[in-house]
């Protein structure tokens, strides 16, 4: 099971620049509720297009953050989404959407 | 790295490179990583190309998956534009095969997201030191020609 957030790897990705990881988790905290509802409304209306392009977003945020456990859930929503195959991404959502409670929380508890 | 190195390190940053992702938080850490670097930015392949138009840059960093125009789609209009403009391709993905198409594409040299300081700037001397010593080659071939 991965860690919440890799922080020996998000040390080498900010270079141990720990006020850029604070406004780094400031910022994703702002902006990911948005990007969690952008998934939600694709899944919704069943727009794989969108699902997949809402999803990558995330990923990408999720993996400069190296938070790869919900990395790993935005990737397989987003791969539901490039192969139109949204049968199960009301479960794998909710699975994402607890992933990032979690990591906000471990934010918070870093200090952003 | 020897002192000598490090004071061709310091003139080779001065050159410019445009990074192109459509995440924003890789233009933040990158900026912030690579202080001493001329970085111009760019968040699709199409901004990519309208700078490209306007600006002398040789050299390219750029995701793989943008929405619109992506980073593949990018390299092959770049080389077919300009083939000496150096393209690295940052991918997110683990498949070898993947990694192998890009350079069939035509890229430069391709890295892993979340691309790492120390590999960036490993991948962006490479590459500078390389256009440098073309340059140099193509000088002395035209002097030489100009001479005989």
């Amino acid at each position: 099971m991965d860690k919440i957030v890799d922080e020996t790897e998000l040390n080498e990705i900010m270079d141990n620049d720990i006020e850029l990881i604070k406004e780094c988790f400031n910022d994703f905290i702002i902006e990911y509720p948005q990007m969690l509802s952008d998934i939600k409304k694709a899944i919704k209306s069943q727009d794989a297009s969108h699902l997949d392009t809402s999803a990558h977003k995330l990923k990408g945020s999720l993996k400069y953050l190296a938070a790869k456990a919900a990395a790993e859930i935005a990737y397989q929503l987003e791969y539901m989404g490039k192969n139109e195959s949204l049968d199960k991404s009301q479960d794998i959502y909710i699975k994402l959407e607890i992933e990032c409670q979690k990591l906000q929380a471990f934010m918070e508890a870093y200090g952003a | 790295m020897t002192t000598d190195s490090k004071g061709s390190q310091n003139n080779i940053s001065k050159i410019p490179f445009l990074f192109v992702d459509d995440e924003p938080l890789a233009h933040k850490v990158i900026k912030k990583n690579l202080k001493d670097w001329n970085i111009t930015s760019a968040f699709s392949g199409q901004e990519a190309m309208e700078i490209l138009e306007t600006n002398p840059i040789q050299l390219v960093v750029t995701d793989i998956g943008m929405p619109g125009m992506d980073g593949i789609e990018l390299l092959q209009q770049i080389k077919k534009k300009n083939p000496i403009i150096q393209v690295i391709i940052v991918s997110g993905s683990e498949d070898i095969a993947d990694l192998i198409s890009t350079l069939e594409a035509g890229a430069n040299d391709f890295l892993l997201k979340p691309l790492k300081k120390n590999e960036l700037e490993d991948a962006l001397l490479n590459t500078v030191s390389k256009i440098k010593r073309w340059k140099k080659t193509m000088k002395e071939i035209f002097i030489n020609k100009r001479n005989n």
